[in-house]
């Protein structure tokens, strides 16, 4: 019995100890950078380039194969590749407009740290 | 129904071959993606620790890792396309070199972008400028999985003409 109240309270300390180093850390790193809320825009961004990067190759390669290349699979499958490419020089130059868009890096944090 | 009869050039052995380069493609294809996306995320994560607002740039590595592992899909599913249940020794061999080719390279391009860009985040979050020039290794060790691609279409394209 007194050993299911230890587990208890443990767990309770657990908890609270939990909830008061997420807390102090969230504070940190708002006080002390700047806010690192990753936007929404950011993540439907990630979830498009990640959809993107699975499916457009293989979508690709599927519908060319018999509607524009004649069943040539050779031919299909270059195209599922320069997919792939067409998909990552897309994300570098979101990822660069982005970085340019939020401006120059907060050197100050260095500095102050 | 037409009777399957095993032939000298068309031995009842020869799909083993195709579809373990049909295996082979994509197996070893997804060795290389992993320790790329492995490598690339262990310094990624070092990375934002200290620099949150990197962490979108940061990750085209993982993402020409997983490309990597794209090029092998492709080609598995060319050479699965192809593998029948009589089908001549030669396209079997043919399978099993393009299958080889596409996931040994890729197995290589992987262990190069997973080493570049480890190291490429963690030093582009020192100096910025040093982004483009880790863009274009990874470029550099990208292409030799794309080399690994071409041989295995060129391959797979021959397997396709042969009797039996």
């Amino acid at each position: 019995m007194s050993s299911v109240e230890k587990r208890t309270t443990r767990t309770t300390t657990e908890q609270t100890s939990f909830g008061t180093s997420s807390s102090s850390s969230s504070s940190s790193s708002s006080g002390s950078r700047s806010s690192v809320n990753i936007s929404s825009a950011t993540v439907a961004k990630l979830a498009f380039f990640t959809v993107a990067m699975i499916v457009f190759p293989i979508a690709t390669y599927f519908l060319t194969v018999d509607r524009y290349f004649e069943g040539n699979a050779t031919y299909a499958g270059i195209s599922a590749a320069v997919m792939a490419n067409v998909v990552l020089i897309a994300y570098v130059a979101a990822a660069v407009m982005e970085d340019s868009q939020a401006g120059p890096a907060p050197v100050s944090v260095k500095k102050q740290q | 129904m037409s009777s399957l009869v095993p032939t000298e050039f068309c031995p009842v052995y020869s799909p083993f071959f195709g579809v373990m380069g049909a295996t082979s493609a994509i197996v070893f294809c997804c060795f290389g993606a992993a320790y790329g996306t492995a490598k690339a995320g262990v310094g990624l994560t070092s990375m934002g620790v200290l620099r949150p607002d990197l962490i979108i740039k940061g990750i085209v590595p993982i993402i020409m890792a997983g490309i990597i592992g794209i090029y092998g899909l492709v080609v598995s599913v060319l050479i699965g396309n192809g593998v029948q249940q009589q089908m001549s020794l030669y396209s079997g061999f043919i399978q099993l070199g393009a299958g080889l080719s596409v996931g040994l390279a890729g197995m290589a391009a992987g262990f190069a972008v997973g080493i570049v860009g480890d190291a490429g985040v963690r030093a582009s979050a020192q100096q910025p400028r040093l982004f483009t020039g880790m863009i274009l290794v990874l470029i550099f060790a990208e292409v030799l999985a794309l080399y690994g691609l071409i041989v295995a279409l060129i391959l797979n394209t021959k397997a396709s003409t042969s009797t039996c």
